[in-house]
């Protein structure tokens, strides 16, 4: 009489649980994933003690590069088309809805309003390889200034307005912006920084 | 729980042979590892550390017509602080007539250098709640220099402070002091 063989079964573990939990946490993290737009330059910031957080909306952001070009970017989607409608009435420069639509997924640019438009006009791959020459912002003419004055006192005045600088900008370059929107009677900044541990 | 039941029930005696049912069991395995896999993904491109922002009030441009509101300090109740290339810094206490290269003190960003003489001045003013820090970047100076005073000033709780550029008798001393290496 053959002796009876026990069926051979390896250890089967049940994955369904682990499998809910697994696509429960992705589903979470892609749903409070947000995407940041395309942004034109690389700055890495300095880095202060400050615990303040930057807001989510509300926030212009002036951003120098290390070589002291100037570009500008707000956080608000929705408010970039009037913005560009009203510096482009004020600088005497046309734009149609398509001009608009595509201003309107601009993270932060950095071109002179004549230069805009053209730049506009470029299929999205070719303004990757745009090099901005960076917002003008002479002491004689400053469209930043511009810019920065028209959305906070026209667009959205409750906005904030923050500068964000290279560890290597020189100061000059600072100095410049905080001058130009002095004389516009903007006074008020937030300079973005890194976080660093507060010191013993 | 992944197993579909699929026996038939009542089945039993009828001698029947049949062909043993086995359960439709999936596999969740591969399924599991995606999961996961996408999980690290999104957790690794997630920023969780948002940046920071610190406040920097400048005051208001005097109009033309207004006259000019000037309050007298002390130069013991001041200290100045001048930001130089190469992460060079140097500070004195010093009206800008009486201030010789002598009196001018080059210092470094750590915590024994100009946090102390921060601090120093403090404690050796002759009204504390007025001791006003008057932060003289140059334009060698770069954004971080900037921001590492302003961050000396929230360390060491300092209120009084103000943003100027600094005067020609101190560059002069700065130009001399900054052609020569540090130590």
């Amino acid at each position: 009489m053959p002796a009876i063989k026990p069926k051979r079964k390896g250890p089967v573990m049940d994955m369904t649980a682990m499998c809910d939990v697994a696509f429960l946490l992705l589903s979470f993290f892609i749903m409070t994933t947000q995407f940041k737009g395309q942004e034109s330059v690389t700055i890495d910031t300095p880095s202060s003690i400050s615990q303040t957080k930057i807001p989510e909306t509300g926030v212009a952001t002036i951003s120098i590069d290390p070589t002291g070009k100037y570009y500008f970017g707000i956080s608000n989607a929705k408010e970039r088309g009037e913005l560009f409608q009203r510096m482009a009435q004020k600088y005497g420069v046309s734009v149609n809805n398509g001009d608009l639509k595509s201003f309107e997924k601009l993270a932060d640019f950095g071109i002179s309003i004549a230069g805009l438009k053209q730049y506009l006009n470029l299929p999205p791959e070719d303004q990757l390889n745009v090099k901005m020459a960076g917002i003008p912002n002479d002491s004689t003419k400053s469209e930043l200034g511009d810019w920065v004055s028209t959305y906070l006192k026209e667009v959205n005045t409750s906005a904030k307005l923050a500068i964000r600088g290279d560890a290597t900008t020189s100061y000059p370059a600072v100095k410049q912006v905080l001058n130009e929107l002095g004389k516009r009677d903007i006074n008020k900044f937030q300079l973005i920084t890194g976080v660093e541990g507060a010191p013993n | 729980m992944a197993e579909i039941d699929t026996s038939s029930g009542g089945g039993k005696g009828d001698g029947k042979v049949r062909a043993k049912k086995q359960s439709a069991r999936v596999d969740m395995t591969p399924m599991v590892d995606l999961g996961f896999l996408l999980i690290t993904f999104f957790v690794f491109t997630t920023t969780f550390s948002k940046p920071n922002m610190m406040k920097l009030n400048m005051p208001e441009k005097p109009k033309d017509d207004e006259p000019i509101e000037t309050s007298e300090m002390k130069e013991s109740n001041t200290i100045s602080i001048i930001m130089g290339k190469d992460n060079r810094i140097f500070y004195h206490q010093k009206s800008a007539k009486t201030l010789t290269p002598e009196l001018m003190i080059e210092s470094d960003y750590s915590k024994e250098g100009i946090r102390t003489a921060i601090l120093k001045g403090k404690v050796n003013a002759t009204s504390p709640e007025k001791f006003t820090i008057v932060i003289k970047p140059t334009d060698d100076a770069t954004y971080k220099n900037t921001v590492d005073i302003l961050d000396e000033m929230s360390i060491t709780k300092s209120e009084l402070y103000a943003i100027v550029d600094p005067t020609t008798g101190e560059l002069d001393i700065y130009k001399q002091k900054i052609a020569v290496p540090k130590k």
